[in-house]
């Protein structure tokens, strides 16, 4: 952190909080149309230029010589986050075999952990660096590289069979479903039911298809389908509701209270939470066939509700004291197995189930509806978070927290 | 909005942000545990489908099922 200040100049706490939550700014926006546009110009395609777009505003992130062009690089990386993050989970969902259906839908989740997990180390080992302005220019330039990579490897992924069948080419949705191991029965289910929609076969202007854009949230906010994209939104903006976001970012601050020493809680926060939450993923994803997502609903809302009420009891009845007593620990475990807990059951069988129980016919629109009240909730708690990143400036591992919380 | 009460919560009582969350996640649970049916091993043809005939009471039919299965096993006995 010293060197960026060093390179780009002092920052103000609000400024810090500006700087961190520009990227869903244009994050939300370009969220809300992905899903459509996704429709139209193919699922693949559209990932692709998401992520052509994030590894540009990342390179110029990477190289900014001022504080303008470093923020001009966080809004166009947050341009592409939005147009292809929910976009990924319906390709998944319709591309996979029911029967592992679950564990591949899931698996988005765990690689945005793996990418949680190597950045927090790439970016520990780069704070070591002498100062240089390497030490924060290292892992954006790490990450727009990683970006085009995957643009690149999309050129080999197909487009989804439900999807043809939409546009119009039961040949060509016949031969994927078959590369892709769906099985007979499935195969025959999915070609039997789908029609062509007629509105997404022919060629358009763009006035036409911005139009038809806001016709398709009208669709897939009227009934019978309201109820289901409805259910979605909630469910993605409460999966921030519960905390997850607000304690781990909090967490530093939360273990210094409950008298760990600085450095260590700081370390003790972000590595080892992020490596449990990626030892609880593992698992999980495994699972996530086996369990069902309703059953992971129940089991982790539950758990969660008693987690919450016990640190707020310990809180509340004054348990808690920074130099004795058991109370302390019975926090720091409490946060621990609530990482764990929400990763293994919320983080997971909510995105699954979202785009599970929306019809073909607003599948992307409303997807991408519950994507953007996803992040207009609280996600990156602004306030909170520069708060206690200020707080912890000079202890390494910083630059983490504007390059790599996605 | 919510961005910038919470801290203000937090500052105000420790234990109120808890709460607050515990609430939350508890009125999240109950809306599923009453309208999220499982999906799991379904294609997502049949998902749709079930949501089509069930409609109007997508919950009460999932209900009914669970509720025949056990008076199958009741008749068994």
């Amino acid at each position: 952190m010293p060197s960026f200040t060093q390179s780009l100049g002092e920052l103000s706490p609000t400024l810090h909080g500006v700087v961190i939550s520009s990227s869903l700014l244009t994050g939300a926006t370009t969220a809300l149309m992905g899903g459509i546009l996704a429709d139209r110009y193919g699922r693949p395609r559209l990932i692709a230029t998401g992520a052509v777009a994030c590894g540009l505003g990342m390179a110029i992130e990477c190289a900014a010589p001022h504080l303008a062009v470093f923020l001009a690089g966080r809004l166009l990386k947050g341009a592409g986050d939005g147009l292809f993050l929910s976009t990924v989970y319906v390709q998944v969902s319709e591309m996979s075999p029911s029967r592992y259906r679950g564990v591949l839908t899931s698996f988005p989740q765990f690689m945005i952990v793996v990418g949680v997990v190597t950045g927090f180390f790439v970016c520990y080992g780069t704070a070591l660096l002498p100062a240089t302005s390497a030490s924060w220019r290292l892992p954006l330039g790490l990450g727009a590289v990683l970006a085009l990579v995957f643009a690149a490897l999309l050129r080999v992924v197909p487009p989804s069979p439900r999807w043809l069948l939409a546009r119009g080419r039961p040949a060509d949705a016949r031969a994927v479903a078959d590369r892709l191991g769906l099985g007979a029965e499935e195969r025959d289910e999915l070609l039997a039911r789908h029609g062509a929609d007629a509105a997404l076969a022919g060629h358009q202007t763009l006035a036409r298809d911005l139009a038809q854009m806001l016709g398709e949230f009208a669709t897939a906010l009227s009934a019978p389908y309201r109820a289901r994209t409805l259910f979605g939104c909630f469910l993605m903006a409460f999966q921030q509701f519960s905390g997850i976001d607000g304690v781990l970012y909090y967490a530093p601050l939360l273990f210094r209270q409950a008298g760990l020493a600085s450095t260590q809680a700081a370390f003790l926060a972000s590595g080892v939470s992020s490596l449990v939450i990626l030892a609880v993923t593992v698992p999980a994803t495994l699972l996530a066939d086996r369990w069902g997502r309703r059953t992971s609903a129940l089991v982790g809302g539950t758990s969660i509700t008693v987690l919450m009420l016990l640190m707020g009891t310990l809180y509340a009845a004054d348990g808690v004291h920074a130099d004795s007593g058991a109370g302390r620990w019975v926090v720091i475990v409490s946060i621990y197995v609530f990482a764990m807990v929400f990763n293994g059951t919320w983080a997971i069988g909510f995105r699954a189930f979202l785009v599970e129980s929306l019809p073909r016919k607003t599948r992307s629109s409303a997807s991408s509806l519950a994507q953007s009240s996803n992040w207009v909730c609280p996600r990156k708690w602004p306030v909170v978070r520069s708060k206690c990143v200020c707080s912890e400036a000079d202890e390494g591992g910083h630059s983490l927290r504007i390059s790599w919380w996605p | 909005m919510v961005a910038l009460t919470t801290p203000v919560l937090i500052a105000k009582s420790s234990f109120g942000a808890y709460y607050f969350f515990a609430f939350s996640t508890l009125l999240c649970t109950i809306l599923c545990a009453i309208f999220m049916f499982e999906t799991k091993g379904h294609s997502l043809e049949v998902i749709e489908q079930r949501y089509a005939e069930g409609r109007s009471s997508a919950v009460q039919h999932w209900a009914v099922d669970g509720f025949r299965l056990r008076r199958l096993r009741v008749d068994g006995n």
